[in-house]
């Protein structure tokens, strides 16, 4: 579960932005277990026998200051991270610090465009820095008729990311008929990855992403009580299924213009992420701030300290 | 231990085992059919799915006891002909659309599916839906498009 606060360290001046500073507070990354030799897992466990040692701090201040990067010139800007170290066994999965930044700065991008009474996509275009980035954008503004009549309680939402020299663009359309139980029904996904090299493993990527992010916005959350996580497996950690994942799907990977070949993989998170976020807002009329957004259903957890009983038909 | 006589991809296997064992795990560690994968052990991810009596069931929550003389069919039975060199449809149009990334959850998204299309060539996207096979990379929509090509290949 991840919250976001509202616009507080953004400075607008006339139809312009003049700084923009995101301070991040996450459950720390634990690299303790090093990079598959002794000599890092033993740098990263040090001082022995704490809990936030000063060498994994110094692991994950390097991931953050190298993979993080905002995609926008908005003046004077900085990110930073604050790791909590906290006495639970975590363990890495996709885009585990560059998600959550990056789609709480999608999400505030659309609000200091509405703050602007500018249109999200034409902030954006007026925003971003590099010329691939506009390229993903302007691609799939087309490709998914960014601003044609939605139904009412259907909207669109957009989201543009950048990493590891790759750069994507996403507009979901989202129904939002029930506040509480939001779904995604069209994705359209552009992605340039420099030089493709497996445009079939590029599109698997970016749909697993797809499916990523409608679990990690909308449906899928951890619950922490007395220190324990209450989910016990998938029928209560309610990560997508089937029936989540969206009919109408496009991924349009761009040509080989001459770059280097770049990411691939984690690079599809942030902007589907930061898409259907931004869907939820304008189709529910709700700012996105607590995730998961939709309403989890109550269950009975397994009682600490004991196994589930096997389910027997 | 009591005897049970199973068969399993049209072979009659004898083994022992207690009564309450999951079929599972008789077939993993017993037979060393390792195709139905083990996931959740609670019915709930479905990665151990397979064919009993031609109905997809979730092997880690049924007992070998309870198996009776139903067959049961695993993603090691489904291809056929000499060598099971002819793949069964489901399996060609897996590989036709290249589902799989990590590959761990397929043998029960292709079980499941190979029940469902016993039950309809046709089948519509609230059938496909009902599938509940658990897909952490996130495959779903190449498998949705998988059953309707598998399901034309077999009309």
């Amino acid at each position: 579960m991840w919250r976001t606060s509202s616009l507080p360290n953004t400075l607008l001046g006339p139809g312009n932005v003049l700084s923009y500073q995101q301070n991040i507070g996450l459950v720390r990354l634990d690299a303790r277990h090093g990079f598959g030799e002794i000599s890092t897992a033993l740098a990263g466990s040090l001082p022995l026998g704490v809990q936030q040692t000063v060498g994994n701090l110094g692991y994950e201040q390097f991931f953050f200051k190298t993979m993080v990067a905002s995609p926008y010139n908005f003046g004077v800007s900085s990110k930073q991270i604050f790791p909590v170290a906290i006495d639970l066994p975590t363990v890495s999965y996709r885009s585990v610090h560059i998600m959550p930044a990056r789609t709480v700065e999608e999400i505030i991008v659309d609000e200091i465009a509405a703050r602007l009474g500018k249109d999200p996509v034409a902030f954006r275009m007026a925003f971003l820095r590099l010329p691939r980035a506009r390229a993903v954008l302007q691609r799939v503004v087309t490709a998914a008729q960014w601003g044609k009549a939605m139904p009412a309680g259907f909207a669109q939402g957009v989201g543009v990311h950048m990493e590891s020299r790759a750069f994507t663009a996403c507009i979901v359309e989202l129904d939002g008929r029930d506040p509480n139980q939001c779904k995604v029904t069209r994705a359209t996904i552009v992605i340039d990855v420099g030089k493709p090299i497996n445009p079939s493993g590029i599109e698997q990527q970016a749909l697993g992403c797809l499916a990523e992010a409608i679990s990690l916005v909308l449906n899928a959350g951890l619950t922490i009580k007395d220190g324990l996580i209450q989910e016990g497996s998938y029928n209560q950690y309610r990560f997508a299924k089937m029936r989540d994942f969206p009919k109408q799907t496009q991924v349009i990977v761009m040509p080989d213009v001459g770059e280097p070949i770049a990411g691939m993989g984690e690079v599809g998170m942030s902007a589907p992420s930061g898409a259907i976020a931004n869907a939820y807002a304008r189709a529910t009329g709700r700012k996105p701030r607590k995730f998961p957004l939709n309403q989890q259903p109550a269950f009975t957890p397994t009682p600490a300290g004991q196994l589930p009983a096997p389910v027997f038909v | 231990m009591p005897t049970y006589n199973l068969t399993v991809n049209n072979q009659v296997h004898t083994v022992d085992a207690p009564p309450d064992m999951a079929l599972l795990w008789v077939l993993r560690d017993k037979l060393g059919i390792t195709g139905p994968k083990y996931g959740c052990g609670l019915n709930v991810c479905k990665a151990c799915t397979c064919l009993v009596a031609g109905k997809a069931v979730t092997t880690c929550a049924i007992k070998v006891k309870d198996i009776g003389n139903r067959a049961i069919t695993t993603i090691e039975g489904l291809a056929s002909g000499p060598g099971g060199t002819t793949l069964h449809p489901v399996q060609q149009a897996w590989l036709d659309r290249d589902v799989p990334q990590c590959g761990f959850c397929q043998p029960g998204q292709i079980m499941a599916a190979v029940d469902l299309l016993s039950r309809t060539r046709t089948p519509t996207d609230a059938d496909i839906d009902a599938i509940e096979n658990m897909c952490r990379c996130g495959t779903y929509g190449r498998i949705r498009e998988a059953i309707k090509a598998a399901g034309a290949l077999m009309a």
